[in-house]
């Protein structure tokens, strides 16, 4: 590009205003990693915590301790790892970053207060589903991606049934909710990504 | 009555990285050399005057060992960029 255009006609320098403002706006940084890791891992504790319950083991739902750390320290370190390489800032960068900080405060909030009190259990699930939901709409919007909404209103509907069901049923849809809400998103998200690579 | 353009953006080069910062948060040098086609030199010139308009600012740091200069527009830049879309577009209603 030269250094000065004088001759740059208006029509010209509205066309580069468009084209650059369009430019920036493609720039798409999320691959849908996230959305599979934490699906994946919540769906197959799920379903082994499931397992492990049916088989009556007492110690059913230790797999969380082991996962839900483990998504965390993958998290981390992808996120360093992004912060790197990232060479621009997006308002859309922001806006997620405070939502997804939002969804980590209540997400924590949910897991580690509302179990103090043991009677709540059987509302944990559809409430932890809840907050998935709300973040994934959210999310769904504020990255203009359908597939997320989609999940996130399947996600209410099954927490909606889940709030009725017993300990067992809530694990297996929670298992399908997370399908629906993070891993299919999550892998379209990435079909999406490396297409505009 | 015609405003004149504002000649610090009425150049190729300098509305097209205030064009990019607008649009965004914050960008590295990189970046914008990337999006702009522009020569290291070239773009360095330019940021600089940007920046001595008062219509960008200019961060220098390091990563990974290496110097990076982030860039964002300020808010005399926002006015200055919302004044020149407006200006064009009275010169573009008038030519039509």
């Amino acid at each position: 590009m030269e250094n000065e255009q004088l001759d740059m006609t208006e029509n010209k320098a509205l066309e580069l205003i468009e084209n650059m403002i369009l430019s920036a706006k493609r720039e798409i940084h999320d691959n849908g990693f996230y959305y599979m890791l934490w699906g994946y891992l919540v769906f197959i504790s799920a379903l082994i915590d499931y397992y492990l319950l049916v088989q009556t083991y007492p110690k059913h739902a230790t797999i969380w301790a082991i996962t839900m750390p483990l998504g965390g320290v993958i998290s981390i370190i992808k996120g360093f790892k992004d912060k790197k390489s990232q060479r621009v800032v997006t308002y859309v960068d922001e806006v997620m970053r405070h939502v997804i900080t939002a969804y980590g405060i209540s997400l924590f909030l949910v897991c580690f207060v509302m179990p103090m009190t043991s009677k709540n259990w059987q509302s944990f699930y559809p409430v932890l589903m809840v907050i998935y939901a709300f973040s994934l709409y959210a999310m769904g919007g504020i990255v203009k991606f359908k597939p997320l909404q989609y999940g996130a209103f399947s996600i209410w509907a099954m927490a909606v049934v889940s709030f009725f069901m017993t300990y067992d049923i809530q694990l297996l849809i929670l298992a399908l909710g997370v399908l629906t809400g993070f891993i299919i998103p999550g892998h379209l998200m990435n079909i999406r990504f490396n297409k505009n690579v | 009555m015609f405003k004149e353009l504002d000649p610090i953006l009425h150049s190729q080069l300098r509305l097209a990285v205030i064009s990019l910062l607008i649009s965004v948060k914050e960008a590295e040098f990189n970046y914008l050399k990337e999006k702009t086609k522009a020569s290291s030199g070239n773009l360095s010139v330019q940021l600089q005057k940007l920046k001595e308009a008062g219509y960008i600012e200019i961060e220098k740091s390091f990563k990974d060992n290496f110097p990076l200069t982030t860039c964002k527009i300020s808010n005399a830049g926002i006015e200055a960029f919302e004044n020149y879309v407006k200006n064009l577009k009275q010169y573009i209603q008038v030519k039509k």
